[in-house]
């Protein structure tokens, strides 16, 4: 039925569980996956003359091989199985806004990904990108508690 | 993978669209599902008109009804689909509570349910009983749009 899920990753352990499902999910019905996950960019602010400027470009570097390192578990679960995967990264401020268009982008139809990520207080709340991403979505969310 | 997807209802369109959809995926892994339909307790005062003209046993009477003919739409689909269904109704104010339970009852994998209901959209992202059952549910939630 979902023939091309998209599975965003914050390389939590409950976006470890998402990926699980999906892989299982895709391999009982014959689909495929997208991984994706977003690295945020340095938060640029106006600096004055004698603060301290850490290294920007470290910074970004670092968190897009998380990112990297994320996604690369989609990858070696897809590839276990024998499902058929591609993998994604985005750099965005707003992880739910690249989560979005990629699902677009890439011809989504359904998208699997954890109630919360690293923040996540507990059971009590869904993530504030998960929540956004539901707002936002056209095509259905299956939401991992 | 899952194998029981709880399936709720309030008899709205896109309620129906939603259980069609929960219908076709339970077909798609050879799951089974349950419908459920949760309708509001007898209250003495109350803005529901229709409640103030009925006595206490025939609003429950008149309720089972309802229910039961929102559920024939689940059966409908089911039998049709060739999918295992069984359906229930519970009186509670509250329907995410009702939802909830009922899926730890029947060992339910996956709650599949549509983003809103019969309120509408009304300028919320996700219907309010729909983002309680996401918010309190132990399982995966699949949310329709």
């Amino acid at each position: 039925m979902f023939k091309t899920i998209l599975v965003p990753t914050d390389g939590s352990v409950l976006s470890d569980k998402a990926i699980l499902a999906a892989v299982d999910f895709a391999k009982a019905t014959g689909g495929k996956l997208i991984g994706l996950s977003v690295a945020e960019p340095y938060p640029y602010m106006a600096l004055s003359e004698g603060a301290f400027i850490p290294d920007l470009s470290l910074y970004e570097q670092k968190t897009k091989q998380f990112a990297h390192e994320h996604v690369q578990k989609v990858a070696d679960a897809a590839a276990k199985q024998n499902v058929p995967y591609e993998t994604h990264i985005a750099s965005s401020f707003s992880p739910y806004e690249a989560i979005i268009d990629a699902a677009k982008e890439h011809h989504c139809d359904a998208i699997f990904m954890a109630s919360h990520g690293r923040k996540g207080f507990s059971k009590l709340f869904v993530g504030s990108e998960t929540q956004k991403v539901l707002a936002h979505s056209t095509i259905p969310v299956l939401v991992f508690r | 993978m899952f194998k029981h997807i709880l399936l709720p209802t309030d008899g709205s369109k896109i309620s129906e669209d939603a259980i069609e959809k929960g219908v076709q995926l339970a077909k798609s892994i050879n799951a089974k599902v349950t419908g459920i339909s949760v309708l509001p307790e007898y209250h003495v005062f109350t803005y529901r008109t229709e409640m103030l003209e009925d006595t206490k046993e025939q609003y429950l009477e008149d309720s089972k009804r309802i229910a039961e003919q929102y559920l024939a739409v689940v059966e409908r689909a089911a039998n049709v689909a060739g999918v295992a269904c069984d359906t229930t109704y519970v009186v509670n104010d509250h329907p995410y509570e009702a939802i909830v339970m009922t899926a730890e009852e029947k060992r339910c994998d996956l709650i599949a349910m549509a983003s809103h209901g019969r309120k509408g959209i009304q300028r919320l992202f996700i219907g309010s009983e729909t983002q309680r059952v996401l918010v309190q549910s132990n399982i995966p939630v699949l949310i329709f749009r």
